[in-house]
């Protein structure tokens, strides 16, 4: 930003500065401040609740867990070596991080649009591109950080191992980014706050719980198995665990193809949908 | 008839005798109505998520656990599952009614009429055993597809059906009182209510625990509902169902005495 001096210091006034008429800031192909200033601003909007938002999940996996152990009493295997704890507790982090990624981004885009504020980034000069990227990125960034969370509440009720980091931090991003699109999806559609309450319980829930998050494929009768297997949550929990416990029900290469394409057209979509201002712009 | 005939009297005001009836009438209609008209979140949404919960537990434990205390694991669930169902929708009914009057300001529509505090818990509390006692219906009806439901004392199921769903509707009652925003009665269902009704258990049959958290969980008072409830249905039970029926009649009449002098003393209501 040429002729703008840096933050705090002095600008002379007089003579020296003879200032011509102002002139437009002239923003690129992308406004990277811009983005930053929509994306700080969705993170503050959590922040405000975030005792309450953060408190939730912890305590409900902890809750799960803890009455797994105590039912199995430490004897359950899903597999040779692999204690059903060990097995389960990834895929209850996993559900905590898509459910915070969808709740992030819905409620936000409906509050904005319910308050009105919707109107304070939709005026500033920003491209749908960029206005979608900010709800999103601070609904990844959050989700994930109640992923952290959650997961370090399970290294210390159980002692879950590692064995592939890589596998945990990608499939955790690919399943937070998706739920986030379809979060962005639902707040953009919803008109109340029941239409909100509505995705998450019979669409976001089910896709979580029916998921092979708590259960494995080998424990559904056959013909129940395709629910599963259509499910995208279950190739990123497969996925999620395996970079925990080093093994998988599914064949992960072409589960994760699908989700990546799946991830990518739901991308292309959300942002369609903020660039004809659906339900945004009357 | 003449007009004048009309004009002899004058308006007088409406006597209220020793109860209100007309007032508590009206706000347990409201309180009732209120859930009513979001059946999807408040009904339905309970109905499909318990029925979530009891295909991840069968699923994942039914082939470890093959049965407690002589039904199958999934008969030994169900009436907990259903339980946890009418405990958590009756505190959500009492406690986000007074959270949303608090913040919005219009506590005052139900502080301002003639009803005593007596009234206004009653009224209050009325509209969450109502959703409670709903919810269960619903959510039974639902299992009953899924799992067999087996009533062994009607009676025993309905006693504690109604304390347990009238314990946690002035359990909202009191901590939507307490609470001056939404991240205290947050605070309250995630530290409080979650933790309790999840190490009920509902889960599991308690002599599954350690011996030393044995004694802890017989001082959850959620443990007496749940096996009372269950009780009614499968027959047996993890506790003496006599001192059950006691405790929670206990509890539940000091938490009223709570909620009365909570409402009669204005505590974070008209300050």
């Amino acid at each position: 930003m040429p002729g703008h001096p840096p933050r705090g210091e002095r600008v002379a006034v007089g003579p020296i500065a003879a200032p011509g008429p102002p002139r437009p800031r002239t923003i690129g192909w992308f406004h990277g401040a811009g983005l930053w200033a929509h994306y700080k601003r969705s993170m503050m909007a959590y922040f405000q609740f975030a005792a309450a938002m953060i408190g939730g999940p912890i305590v409900t996996s902890a809750m799960l867990l803890a009455v797994f152990v105590v039912t199995l009493g430490g004897e359950g295997e899903w597999r040779p070596g692999v204690s059903f704890a060990e097995f389960v507790a990834p895929g209850i982090a996993m559900v905590m991080i898509i459910h915070q990624a969808f709740e992030h981004a819905a409620a936000l885009i409906l509050e904005d649009k319910h308050e009105g504020t919707i109107a304070d980034t939709l005026m500033a000069p920003l491209s749908a591109f960029e206005i979608m990227m900010g709800y999103v990125l601070a609904a990844v960034t959050t989700s994930l950080m109640i992923g952290v969370l959650v997961l370090a509440l399970m290294f210390v009720m159980i002692g879950l191992p590692l064995t592939a980091l890589w596998a945990v931090v990608g499939y955790a991003v690919i399943a937070a980014v998706l739920f986030a699109l379809i979060g962005a999806m639902v707040g953009l559609w919803a008109d109340k706050w029941e239409h909100f309450s509505a995705a998450d319980s019979f669409l976001i829930l089910p896709l979580g719980i029916l998921s092979g998050a708590f259960f494995s494929l080998e424990d559904l009768p056959a013909a129940a198995r395709w629910l599963i297997e259509a499910n995208p949550v279950f190739y990123v929990i497969d996925g999620f665990r395996f970079g925990f416990i080093g093994s998988q029900d599914s064949a992960l290469a072409l589960g994760t193809g699908a989700i990546l394409v799946l991830t990518g057209v739901f991308g292309i979509l959300t942002w369609r949908l903020f660039a004809v201002g659906y339900k945004l712009k009357p | 008839m003449s007009i004048s005939s009309f004009q002899a009297e004058p308006p007088r005001p409406r006597i209220i005798g020793l109860v209100n009836g007309r007032g508590l009438w009206t706000l347990y209609e409201k309180e009732v109505r209120r859930f009513l008209n979001v059946y999807t979140q408040t009904l339905l949404a309970p109905m499909v998520t318990t029925l979530l919960f009891l295909a991840i537990f069968t699923l994942a434990l039914g082939r470890a656990v093959p049965s407690v205390g002589g039904v199958s694991y999934a008969e030994f669930l169900a009436p907990g599952l259903i339980m946890m169902a009418m405990m958590q929708n009756a505190f959500a009914n009492t406690s986000s009614s007074i959270v949303i009057a608090k913040v919005q300001g219009n506590i005052v529509d139900i502080l301002m009429p003639p009803l005593s505090p007596a009234e206004l818990a009653l009224g209050i509390a009325g509209g969450a055993v109502t959703r409670g006692l709903l919810v269960g219906v619903v959510v039974a009806l639902a299992m009953w597809v899924f799992v067999p439901i087996h009533i062994h004392d009607p009676l025993i199921v309905l006693y504690h059906g109604f304390n347990a769903s009238l314990m946690l509707g002035l359990l909202g009652l009191i901590g939507g009182i307490w609470a001056e925003k939404f991240d205290h009665i947050a605070a309250v269902t995630n530290f409080v209510i979650t933790p309790l009704s999840f190490l009920s258990g509902t889960f599991y049959s308690i002599e599954r625990l350690p011996e030393s958290w044995h004694a802890v969980a017989l001082l959850n008072p959620f443990f007496y509902m749940i096996d009372g409830f269950r009780y009614g249905f499968i027959g047996t039970s993890d506790s003496s169902v006599v001192l059950g029926l006691f405790v929670v009649l206990g509890i539940n009449l000091a938490l009223l005495a709570l909620t009365l002098r909570m409402i009669a003393t204005g505590y974070r209501l008209k300050d």
